[in-house]
């Protein structure tokens, strides 16, 4: 009981905090061998993920966050009154990953699952959403498979989504139904050094798109994907407070958590990378926020130790404000110094090699009209064996081929260590593909 | 003995009519009166009674060519002295003078003036010159002033720019960035101009297809085009703004002898933020717009609306009896600053910084990347422009043809997008335009033009804002005008045939940043287009004109139309391009009616122009948003995406009018009252569907000017009623009335043989109201100027 009554207060003063960690209570996304992972501040540094502070408040291991009790994913929590747009929409949470955390180019998309469940402050009682209430969640268009970026096929618009017209379905609908509308949209694509940050849109609205709706929480379900990996995140939880007050959801994350010995003691963390010096967030770039960090841990007075590492940039064991003087010298990015423009490199593309492991990603094969999805394992220099193979819907501009007559797999571009190619493989009977052509593409896409 | 030939008289005539025409004389003398039925014959082969007649006609001509070229046109003295040295010769000798019979029509087609277009000069530009093009025009009927802060003023002509007004600096075009983009300022500073001609409606024969909308053409006078009268004179002029605290101030030297003249002129310009009445973002737009309450504003003035320019030009010129050749090479550099637009209005979106900073207790020493202006940047443009300008031309080369000439400009365009002090986005032009026109007299009643005109650009945008393709552009025309006079008619006509060439370097184009696959580019994209315009005035009464004008203009899309693929911060919108555009085709219909007694003259314009194809941007529903680069069917803060727009087409219709009435109404010792009411209106809207509204339209406005003053002194009050501009257009906010009170006074002073002194003094929106541009971009984030008062001086000697 004690332990409880502990929690109920640890919880309410995480949400007296709530204003500082609500803008970017971010889902940190990285990748291992062929599966994305979705965690919370896993890395120490990064913005938004003041972990040490809130795990001392909580008394949880560092880096944990509620969980589930019954099912134990992740539950984030984000406020639909965090922004002075109005009530009953946020950005929260946000999307992260940490530089090489994931591949470069990597396209992470969201699926979502389950049903909206809400949180009935009267009744104290998690149930079904009010009638016709849902929560409306706009993704990225970019993956479509709807998107046309053939002008003959857009009446000369250079770009358009399905027969030259805009009319795509670009939401996904958590209602008490189910998943309406897309189920699967993007959430953005990293950048050359596996980076990601980025938003998406939550509303709160009836079915005639009229946002509002009644007070309470509202708990929605998805999990991650990504075009290079095969296996999706495990899934996770999403809390959006509307209108409770501390006290109110308090009590509604506790119905849902359980005790904090529910949590889990030791959760797997990923490898840091190796940073530049003065990049204390990991993003692979020396910016405002690196400084600003530097600041405010040279204000608290914080001491050197192996997670705090990099605010120590002068490597004089105390962090100090020549720290954070040192990483503004050393500040790369536009508003803070000379603009790094780099030239667009964009790939949109389904296939993705691990040389590490010799996986052969092919994530969008297109055969005839159907689509699947398959992993394909090196055996020997030239030989591929196919591993797994399954139906998928169509997921990418530019998919992979598969002529059935030729047995010849066309794959245009596949992602490897930073580079490009353009390879095909011929089935040669027993489940096994020999590779008969490789060239080097230099980022660029052949139609 | 000496014989004045033919090709002399000939020669004469034409420098006499070239001066009227230049001096913008002809239009007050009917030059057919004078010399329509004129001819001449040897004078060997008249009998002797016949021939002191045929002296005194000679000789008056000549005398009155020799007056007229000293009254009007006194730098031309040399001419004139060649001329005086003959005409003892002749007389005295009684010489045999030889003379081919000739008729000699004095009609040419821009020397009747056209009812659609103006001409701005003298003391009318000298007190309507300002900071901007657009600012200096504005006062002009059908003509409005597209600000995108005080920095920016693009000339709007019946409600059209961009890329359908032609904007030229001495018949060549400016060829900078305003057909991409609303906040690009015009290249040219209006302090050098001598005169301003503005042509409404479609000028697409003699112009090309970017003409369709009308034709601005600053004529500075850079190359000098006649001998110097004085081996020395020149002006200096200087002003003072009190809004902003404004110095304009610049000065030409024209230096000469014999047949070679140099031009010399350099000007600096300088003021600081522009102060308004009230707060400059429309609190009440940005709340129903973006849902934002807490935003940074501020009051009484526009911050980073601050500008400096600094530029100048030398020419030179070889002026001989009937050819001339010169050039010029100009450089001007302009640096201003864009009002804040929708973008950093949300204190709350920083990027993750807006969670730490409250927390950090001292900012010492990091203020330059942690203070207000590092937090919230200003947006400034860097622009440069050097030109290289060549123009000739040879007068009466042969029988028939009344003159030849060449031009051509150089423009190397570039300008610089800087936000918080590091660039952004580089925007680069290399354009060369040409001009061959031959202008014939080859029959009675009949002049006209065979020209062609080319023109090779090379268009890049660098940086982050890379919404369009490094692309060349190149097009040819061929053209004609041709004038018939006929008693009281003259009837005009012209075609013009234009093949337009547009090939992207690229071959896609990929989105920075954004999972978009690469977009495919066709290799080059073709177009031709034909072009007609016909005109007939008739003069029922020697003071009445009645003008009915039609035209049908080809447009072939610009680049941007073309090829656009990405964000548009300025405009606050993502352009998709779209390679199937076809030619925009405008058919227009006008009529004017212009009535000229002693005491009051009327001048009234109506038009309907019906333009099938217009080329617009259709909004997609989709946003894209700007800091994620991601696109999406919605965004939670408005503030941070951007509508996604298409380009696309669609028949649109526009109907205005153009009024003005001027009055003498009383003729005193000391002066005149002069009365002056006005009035002009456009409005535009598609054709198909729903017919909304084209967007950013000016209002209806209508006004009264009462003036004093004589030839040394005048005064004038102005009075500009706008009107609410109710159709704003799709998803745009109207804007209100508003009243205009602006008055004007100068006073010549003449010094005798050092030259003239100008002073004059003029008051800008004296009732300091809040005034929302309707055809501005910005206008919910930068009003237009408060009260201000200029004063300022002009020496000339």
């Amino acid at each position: 009981m004690t332990n409880r009554i502990r929690f109920y207060l640890l919880i309410v003063a995480l949400l007296l905090n709530q204003a500082a960690f609500a803008q970017h209570l971010d889902v940190e996304v990285w990748g291992e061998g062929n599966a994305v992972f979705a965690g919370y501040c896993r890395t120490p540094g990064v913005v938004g993920c003041d972990l040490g502070k809130l795990a001392q408040t909580l008394e949880l291991p560092a880096g944990a966050l509620p969980k589930e009790s019954t099912t134990g994913k992740l539950i984030f929590l984000a406020n639909f009154r965090d922004l002075p747009g109005g009530d009953f929409r946020t950005r929260n949470p946000g999307f992260q990953s940490i530089q090489n955390a994931l591949l470069p180019n990597e396209l992470i998309s969201y699926r979502a699952l389950g049903a909206l469940k809400y949180w009935d402050p009267a009744l104290s009682s998690w149930g079904n959403s009010p009638h016709g209430i849902q929560i409306t969640l706009f993704g990225g268009l970019e993956a479509s498979a709807e998107v046309l970026n053939d002008f003959s096929k857009c009446a000369g618009q250079l770009l358009c989504f399905s027969d030259g017209s805009f009319g795509i379905d670009g939401s996904t609908i958590f209602s008490a139904e189910g998943i309406l509308g897309n189920p699967e949209l993007v959430v953005d694509i990293t950048n050359n050094n596996g980076i990601l940050h980025t938003h998406l849109s939550f509303f709160m609205e009836n079915q005639q798109g009229e946002i509002g709706g009644p007070v309470g929480a509202y708990l929605v379900e998805m999990q991650l994907i990504s075009n290079a990996r095969f296996f999706p995140s495990e899934p996770f939880l999403i809390l959006f407070n509307a209108g409770l007050d501390e006290p109110a959801l308090a009590a509604a994350l506790i119905a849902l958590a359980g005790k904090p010995s529910d949590t889990d003691p030791d959760p797997p963390r990923p490898i840091l990378p190796v940073s530049i010096s003065g990049d204390v967030d990991l993003d692979s770039d020396v910016d405002r926020i690196d400084v600003a960090l530097i600041l405010l841990a040279a204000q608290n007075n914080e001491q050197v130790n192996p997670d705090n590492a990099m605010l120590d940039v002068n490597h004089d064991g105390v962090i100090d404000r020549t720290d954070a003087s040192l990483a503004k010298d050393l500040c790369t990015l536009r508003l803070c110094n000379i603009p790094i423009i780099a030239p667009a490199t964009v790939l949109n593309v389904a296939a993705v090699y691990d040389q590490n492991t010799g996986i052969l990603n092919l994530n969008d094969i297109q055969a005839s009209n159907q689509h699947y999805r398959a992993q394909l394992q090196l055996e020997d220099e030239n030989i591929f064996v196919l591993n797994t193979v399954q139906i998928d819907k169509p997921r990418y501009a530019i998919p992979v081929r598969y002529d059935i007559e030729s047995g010849i797999l066309e794959i245009p571009s596949v992602s490897t260590d930073g580079k490009n190619f353009k390879a095909a493989l011929r089935n040669i009977g027993g489940d096994k593909f020999r590779l008969e052509q490789l060239e080097e593409i230099g980022g660029g896409l052949e139609k | 003995m000496y014989f004045l030939k033919l090709e002399d008289f000939e020669s004469i005539y034409t420098y006499y009519i070239r001066t009227l025409i230049e001096r913008k004389e002809a239009s007050n003398l009917n030059m057919r009166n004078h010399f329509q039925d004129l001819s001449f014959r040897y004078l060997s082969n008249r009998t002797p009674d016949t021939r002191p007649r045929q002296w005194q006609i000679a000789v008056s001509i000549l005398l009155v060519m020799g007056t007229s070229n000293q009254a009007l046109a006194t730098d031309e003295k040399s001419n004139n002295s060649a001329q005086t040295k003959k005409v003892p010769v002749f007389i005295e000798n009684e010489s045999v003078i030889k003379l081919e019979p000739i008729k000699v029509i004095g009609i040419v087609p821009d020397q009747n003036p056209k009812p659609n277009t103006s001409v701005l000069k003298g003391r009318s530009l000298r007190l309507q010159q300002s900071d901007t093009l657009g600012q200096t025009l504005e006062k002009e009927l059908g003509v409005s002033n597209a600000s995108f802060g005080p920095g920016v003023g693009v000339p709007v002509i019946r409600g059209l720019t961009g890329s359908r007004v032609r904007i030229l600096q001495n018949g060549i075009g400016t060829h900078d960035a305003t057909s991409l983009g609303p906040d690009h300022a015009v290249a040219i500073d209006p302090l050098f101009a001598e005169e301003i001609k503005v042509m409404r409606g479609p000028e697409i024969v003699r112009y090309g297809g970017n003409a369709i909308g009308g034709v601005v053409d600053v004529n500075d006078q850079r190359i000098p085009e006649k001998r110097a009268k004085k081996p020395i004179s020149g002006s200096v002029e200087s002003r003072y703004d009190t809004n902003g605290d404004g110095t304009n101030s610049a000065f030409k030297l024209n230096i000469g002898k014999d047949q070679l003249a140099f031009n010399l002129g350099g000007f600096f310009r300088q003021r600081g933020d522009t102060q308004i009445p009230g707060k400059a973002i429309d609190e009440t737009f940005a709340e129903q717009q973006f849902g934002l309450t807490g935003i940074q504003n501020v009051s009484g003035k526009i911050p980073n609306t601050d500008s400096k320019g600094i530029g100048g030009f030398a020419g030179a010129s070889w002026v001989g009896n009937n050819f001339m050749a010169g050039m010029s090479v100009s450089h001007t550099d302009n640096r201003y600053g864009i009002p804040k637009g929708s973008h950093n209005l949300d204190p709350n979106h920083l990027g993750g910084l807006e969670t730490i900073l409250p927390r950090l207790r001292d900012l010492t020493g990091f203020e330059d990347i942690f203070g207000p202006q590092a937090l919230f940047p200003n947006i400034r443009i860097n622009m440069q422009q050097t030109r290289y300008d060549f123009k000739s031309e040879w007068y009466a080369p042969m029988r028939g043809i009344e003159s030849i000439s060449f031009r051509y400009g150089l423009v190397d365009y570039g300008h610089t997008e800087v936000e918080g002090g590091s660039p952004f986005t580089k925007f680069k032009n290399d354009v060369g335009e040409g001009r061959v026109e031959a202008r014939h007299n080859a029959l009675p009643n009949l002049t006209g033009t065979f020209g062609a005109h080319w023109i090779d650009r090379k268009f890049s945008a660098l940086g982050v804002e890379t919404f369009v393709p490094p692309t060349k552009q190149q097009s040819l025309g061929f053209y004609t005008t041709q004038d018939y006079t006929w008693n009281k008619w003259i009837v005009r006509g012209g075609l013009r045939f234009e093949q337009a060439h547009v090939n992207p370097s690229a071959s896609e184009l990929k989105l920075r940043g954004s999972a978009l696959p690469p977009v495919p580019l066709p290799n080059a994209l073709d177009y031709q287009a034909l072009s007609a315009s016909s005109a007939v005035q008739w003069n029922p009464l020697p003071d009445v004109a009645l003008t009915l004008t039609l035209n049908r203009g080809k447009r072939p899309p610009d680049i941007q139309e073309l090829l656009a693929l990405g964000p548009h911060l300025s405009t606050r919108s993502f352009e998709i391009g779209n390679v199937q555009l076809k030619n925009e085709t405008v058919n227009m219909a006008d009529f004017g009616f212009d009535w000229k007694s002693k005491r009051i003259s009327a001048r009234i314009n109506g038009y309907y122009n019906r333009t099938d194809n217009y080329i617009y941007l259709r909004n997609t529903s989709l946003v894209y948003e700007i800091d994620n680069e991601v696109i999406r069917q919605r965004c939670v803060s408005d503030s941070e995406c951007v509508s996604i727009f298409a380009y696309d087409q669609r028949n649109a219709e526009f109907a205005g009018f153009e009024s003005r009435i001027d009055a003498t109404l009383y003729e005193m010792p000391r002066g005149n009252v002069l009365l002056t009411v006005f009035s002009d209106y456009v409005r535009g809207r598609f054709v198909n569907g729903d017919r909304d509204d084209v967007p950013r339209m000016p209002p209806l406005r209508y006004g009264a000017e009462l003036g004093f003053g004589n030839s040394l002194w005048n005064t004038a009050l102005r009075y500009t009623r706008g009107e609410t501009q109710t159709h704003p257009g799709k998803n745009e906010i109207s804007t209100g009335a508003y009243h205009l009170l602006t008055a004007t006074a100068d006073y010549q002073i003449k010094t005798g043989t050092w030259g003239d002194l100008w002073l004059f003094a003029k008051a800008h929106n004296l009732l300091d109201e809040e005034i929302r541009n309707s055809v501005s971009f910005l206008r919910n984030f930068a009003p237009e100027p408060g009260r201000s008062f200029v004063f300022g001086l002009r020496a000339s000697f």
